[in-house]
């Protein structure tokens, strides 16, 4: 399908000045040194302007035109918005030439009630937009948009292509520039004459190619299905999804549960088909008013299973406000994984084993997946360098922490650097400071000479003593670098033991 | 009245104080008798909220008691910190192996906190769930419990000193640093003050623990102790 907004340009000034509403109106851009007017609205167009003619010249014949500047950029992201708002309908929604968007909507027509109702549908709720959409919906993407432009219905429908004698009468009498060829490409093909698609027909195809470029025989081609043309839709398709379109629109959050626990029981089928397992996905509520709300959720490890999924959406569906009402609901799986029967065996069976992924995932999503780790044993002398942060599901080496060497029960991030006094040099200090209290220092082992690896040595050795204050509490120092006569030691606290 | 009588009795006394623990319910012995006689069930009991308040020794008390009920149970713990500076090379010493514990870092609200204990209690696949957590007010400490029960799962909340929690814990200790038995030069084996203030059924009573590279031993206040290890000597 193409979704054509011939007015693009004009309706958004309207938006943002609705004075203009009434006005003669061209958007005006500067072309080699020259303004010329880019866009023009309906009454514009009726008084004889064109986009593409001088500025003074159009003002010459309409006295009374309105001019703004043309915004592309924003323009085009309007029509970035207007696309991403019509993956409500189908996750093939990608931009096209001439302010028009093309919607694959062959797996997902039948949801909304068949192509006639669907196109129906789209119009009306983008002319709630203050926007005037016209549409064609064809088996090609070309075919859809030369007969929007021939057609300039609001939602035209060509009948299906069965064979490719269908396709060239479909378009035979379309005109040409409904080809979407360049200006100057158009420009050469019409001074020879031709002036329809059927005009091409007879035309020998290497002849056609050699004197006006390969584009008017690819356009050709694809408009009537001999070859295949891709729609490059707007977000990344997800490989697995499950939509629904509610025909009252859900106001509650019981709804919205009711429809995604349906959703991720047919996502589930799908991946289960597919031998594959949902790491990340995604749920879309599609609001009256045009907005989407969306919910993002992770997984630890891969997964096809309606329940826990369906409490990972849970814990976050307060998030969604319902506004006026959600119409339509999408379920992605965004990232997949292949996941084995075996495994799911292992999981469904393994009770223990299950009921940790789900926790890890709850967890994950809460706080985020980095912040859960199985702490393993790395080899570095360095403290800090000397555990690794693995992921909880990571089949880790079944080493052993180093053994012989005390370590605190809580490390620093940062070492804490402490004032002492060590009236001794290469002997732990008598008395540290720490937030201004001062811990006269009992007993204490060291040091312990600690370094870097080769190639981590930018950094002086450190010196580490385990010292116990009166209390009996222990704390682990350590000096910065060799001790030097003429230096100043520094010190820092780096951990507490029990 | 004999003694099995009495024994029905206690039963009975602490199923009607609400907390469901019938004999025969899992214990864990702490393994240093003292302790153990002063706890009604002969140890810690199991699927329950345990509090331990202190500074490091604290942590270093809890690292050894879920040491010994990953020896008996098997499951993974989860400790979900605080902050981020648990580390475990030092929790090794207590007799925790690597991979045994999972840990979450940098949970710092409460309300994050009692959410995510009681999701992990729940999830029954764990052997224990560390939270690092100052207060529980009656009703959150109360759901902890129940979900403690239900999941089979035991809880330790590991919080500073001085602060009162919920009167709805199985048991609460106060662990606090003393000062080391010497063992030759230089800081010598870990000494701590362990105080059993609360116990469902017991009776408050503090000891003397010392961590040795044997395992731990206590010596009650009366200076009694059943087996000392050779090497160390009582200072004082």
């Amino acid at each position: 399908m193409n979704v054509w907004f011939p007015w693009l340009v004009s309706e958004r000034l309207v938006r943002r000045e609705p004075e203009l509403a009434k006005q003669v109106l061209a958007a005006i851009e500067e072309r080699r040194g020259r303004l010329v007017l880019a866009a023009v609205n309906r009454r514009a167009l009726h008084g004889g302007l064109k986009p593409g003619m001088v500025l003074a010249d159009a003002r010459a014949v309409q006295p009374t035109l309105q001019t703004r500047f043309v915004n592309a950029a924003a323009d085009r992201a309007a029509l970035v918005r207007l696309a991403s708002w019509a993956t409500r309908y189908t996750p093939w929604a990608g931009l096209a030439e001439g302010d028009s968007l093309f919607l694959d909507i062959s797996g997902c027509a039948h949801l909304f009630g068949g192509e006639a109702a669907l196109a129906a549908d789209l119009v009306a709720r983008l002319k709630g937009f203050g926007l005037t959409p016209l549409t064609a919906t064809a088996d090609t993407p070309g075919a859809a948009w030369a007969a929007c432009r021939a057609r300039q219905q609001e939602t035209a429908i060509l009948p299906p292509f069965d064979s490719l004698t269908d396709a060239m009468t479909a378009l035979k009498t379309f005109p040409l520039p409904t080809l979407r060829l360049p200006g100057d490409t158009l420009d050469s093909l019409t001074s020879f004459g031709l002036r329809t698609l059927g005009a091409l027909y007879p035309l020998e195809r290497r002849a056609l190619a050699e004197r006006f470029g390969a584009e008017p025989v690819q356009r050709l081609d694809q408009a009537l299905g001999v070859v295949d043309e891709p729609i490059s839709p707007i977000a990344p398709v997800p490989a697995h999804e499950a939509r629904v379109a509610c025909l009252e629109p859900l106001m509650t959050r019981d709804g919205v549960e009711t429809g995604l626990r349906t959703l991720l029981d047919e996502l589930c089928r799908s991946l289960t088909q597919s031998g594959q397992g949902a790491r990340q996905l995604t749920l879309a509520c599609h609001r009256v008013d045009g907005t989407t709300a969306r919910i993002h959720v992770g997984t630890s490890r891969p997964s096809r299973w309606v329940e826990p999924l369906f409490r990972l959406f849970a814990e976050k569906l307060d998030e969604v406000n319902p506004g006026f009402g959600i119409e339509v609901v999408t379920v992605s799986a965004t990232r997949v994984e292949a996941l084995k029967p075996a495994q799911e065996n292992w999981q469904v069976k393994g009770g223990g084993g299950a009921g940790l992924a789900e926790l890890v995932d709850r967890l994950g999503n809460r706080f985020g997946f980095g912040r859960i780790t199985r702490p393993t044993p790395r080899q570095s002398w360095l403290p800090e360098r000397a555990v690794e942060d693995a992921a909880p599901f990571s089949s880790s080496a079944a080493t052993e922490w180093p053994a012989g060497r005390e370590r605190p029960l809580r490390l620093l991030a940062v070492p804490e650097p402490v004032e002492t006094m060590a009236p001794v040099p290469d002997d732990p200090p008598v008395l540290f400071r720490r937030h201004g209290k001062a811990y006269r220092v009992k007993a204490a082992d060291g040091p312990e000479r600690l370094e870097g690896e080769w190639w981590l040595k930018d950094e002086p050795p450190r010196d580490y003593y385990q010292v116990e204050d009166e209390e009996g509490r222990r704390y682990w120092l350590y000096r910065q670098g060799l001790y030097d006569a003429g230096v100043q030691p520094r010190w820092f606290l780096h951990g507490v033991f029990a | 009245m004999n003694s099995s009588a009495v024994a029905v009795l206690r039963d009975r006394i602490r199923r009607i104080e609400g907390v469901g623990q019938a004999a025969g319910h899992p214990v864990l012995p702490l393994g240093m008798k003292p302790i153990d006689r002063a706890l009604p069930e002969g140890g810690l009991p199991l699927a329950g909220v345990h509090e331990v308040h202190g500074d490091g020794a604290a942590t270093g008390f809890c690292a050894a008691l879920l040491a010994r009920l990953h020896v008996m149970d098997g499951r993974p713990v989860l400790w979900l910190e605080r902050g981020n500076d648990l580390y475990m090379p030092g929790l090794a010493r207590f007799g925790l192996k690597p991979g045994a514990v999972l840990t979450v870092s940098g949970i710092s609200r409460d309300a994050d906190m009692l959410w995510a204990i009681e999701e992990a209690l729940n999830c029954g696949a764990l052997s224990a769930v560390v939270g690092e957590i100052r207060a529980a007010d009656f009703t959150a400490s109360r759901r902890l419990q129940l979900a403690a029960e239900t999941g089979g799962v035991t809880c330790l909340l590991l919080g500073e000193t001085g602060r009162g929690g919920a009167a709805t814990a199985l048991s609460r200790w106060q662990v606090t640093s003393m000062p080391s038995l010497p063992d030759g030069a230089g800081v010598g084996w870990p000494c701590w003050r362990v105080e059993l203030i609360r116990s469902r059924g017991g009776r408050p009573a503090a000891w003397t623990v010392v961590w040795s590279p044997k395992g731990w031993t206590a010596i009650t206040e009366a200076g009694e102790t059943e087996v000392l290890p050779d090497d160390i000597r009582i200072a004082g």
